[in-house]
């Protein structure tokens, strides 16, 4: 038998496996390594004096090549992140099978699968995702682009069809975090514990809420300037001003919710129950909420006086 | 570039080590400390084929400590099972994992330097002298933060066992 803080010899199995496959992927598409300083120089000559004699040809032989091997590079990076989500997504599998047996048998709380259940959606989104990068590579021979202003590739739209698979993430993510307020909630009207622990949730709700903002707005700009109706420059600078209006949205209900804990933490700390440092700490934490708000208002403004009347 | 029999070495000298590590810090439950192990060497993987591996034990160490505080950080208290041990005690029976729960807990809430002295004297069961030469301090100095760190840690776990409803 196994001792208690022994590993599993199957685990260690399993692990040694795994880790070898994700280097021969690793291996299989890495560039040529650098050999001996004669050898290259040798090589280098050679590279040279055939440049020399193929002039225009050669140069964009070479462009061709560099393209392949930058385009498998691409894609091998892509598949290997594919991969790593999809052993993740089987371990999380494993481990809630065995989760829904111990809550039958009454050992672990039903919230413990509803959360489990939520990273599964997210690690599935993301593997889509990252199929969806595999996709474009491939028609494209180029890194993903994620701009608003980006052309279609091969009459795919992968910006939208990206921000689509975003908002589905961000559903997820909110139900899970209302489900838990709502949890706590029920708690909280019960007498259980202190209205304070909801602060948290609260402002991760807001926080959610101002993504779902900023997404929408995404997603009509990539439509109008599809549609022709804005011009790149425009998109770009509508998009970084939905990024800034974003950031000022989140400072201001950090910054409110700080101000709440400060105030909270003042009462306590004249009662001698909280040290000086956990104040300063709260007060220093306030003060980069209010910087952050700061900036971004100036940001917006700045913006603002680029954009076309 | 590291070669692949090179990662293969580090990974056969390591991985009892950083089981055994993780395993005492999840209170022996195998899901957890597995999902935290395989973590740790995919990061690592990644990371020594950017950088060289230097000191690799410490750096596998380093990645795992940062996932198992981040996982009892996302712990609610009503997730855990009943505190059935005495937070003002001395030195808490870390051989059974609903206590180790409960201390991981507190020290995923703690500052940085009070998490890590405890985590040494409960967990690698280092004795104080070692501490201080580890840190370069005074006993009487480790002694004074492993005060302080432990009545942190108490406050800890008094307002989480309030919170649950607890006495």
């Amino acid at each position: 038998m196994t001792h208690v803080h022994e590993p599993d010899p199957t685990f260690l199995e399993k692990l040694e496996w795994q880790l070898k496959a994700e280097e021969r992927r690793r291996r299989r598409f890495r560039p040529p390594e650098p050999s001996s300083t004669q050898w290259r120089n040798i090589k280098m000559i050679g590279i040279v004096f055939c440049s020399i004699l193929t002039g225009m040809m050669a140069s964009s032989t070479v462009a061709h090549f560099q393209e392949i091997s930058q385009r498998q590079l691409l894609l091998a990076r892509q598949e290997t992140q594919i991969r790593l989500v999809e052993s993740r997504l089987e371990l999380m599998r494993e481990h809630q099978a065995e989760l829904a047996r111990k809550i039958e048998a009454g050992l672990m709380p039903v919230v413990e699968q509803e959360s489990l259940a939520g990273q599964i959606a997210r690690l599935e989104i993301e593997r889509h995702r990252r199929q969806l990068d595999y996709e474009e590579i491939l028609l494209s021979s180029r890194a993903p682009r994620d701009d608003l202003a980006a052309p279609r590739v091969d009459e795919r739209d992968f910006v939208t069809e990206r921000l689509a698979l975003e908002m589905q993430s961000l559903d997820r993510v909110e139900a899970q975090v209302q489900a838990e307020e709502a949890y706590l909630r029920q708690r909280v009207d019960l007498g259980l514990i202190h209205p304070q622990e909801l602060a948290p949730y609260e402002l991760q709700l807001e926080r959610l809420a101002g993504a779902r903002v900023e997404l929408q707005r995404k997603l009509e700009l990539r439509n109008r300037y599809l549609g022709g109706e804005l011009s790149a420059e425009q998109v770009e600078l509508q998009e970084m001003l939905t990024a800034a209006e974003r950031r000022l949205a989140t400072a201001r209900s950090v910054a409110a919710h700080l101000r709440q804990t400060l105030s909270e933490l003042e009462k306590v700390h004249r009662l001698g129950l909280v040290d000086k440092a956990q104040l300063r700490q709260a007060r220093l934490q306030l003060q980069d909420a209010e910087a952050e708000e700061w900036l971004a208002q100036l940001e917006i403004q700045s913006l603002h006086q680029n954009l076309p009347q | 570039m590291i070669s692949e029999d090179e990662l293969l070495a580090i990974y056969h000298e390591t991985v009892h080590p950083l089981y055994r590590y993780v395993s005492r810090r999840t209170g022996g439950r195998r899901e957890l400390a597995e999902d935290i192990v395989q973590e740790s060497y995919i990061r690592a993987w990644d990371h020594w084929h950017r950088r060289p591996a230097e000191q690799p034990m410490a750096w596998l160490t380093t990645v795992a400590r940062n996932l198992l505080a981040s996982h009892f950080r996302r712990l609610q208290p009503d997730s855990l099972e009943q505190m059935a041990f005495d937070p003002a005690a001395e030195t808490p029976d870390l051989d059974a994992p609903a206590v180790v729960d409960w201390v991981q807990w507190g020290l995923a809430r703690l500052r940085k330097g009070q998490a890590r002295i405890l985590e040494r004297f409960y967990f690698d069961e280092l004795p104080v002298r070692e501490i201080a030469r580890e840190w370069r301090l005074t006993e009487r100095a480790v002694e004074g933060r492993l005060r302080r760190a432990r009545q942190a840690l108490r406050r800890q776990l008094e307002r989480a066992r309030r919170a649950r409803g607890g006495h």
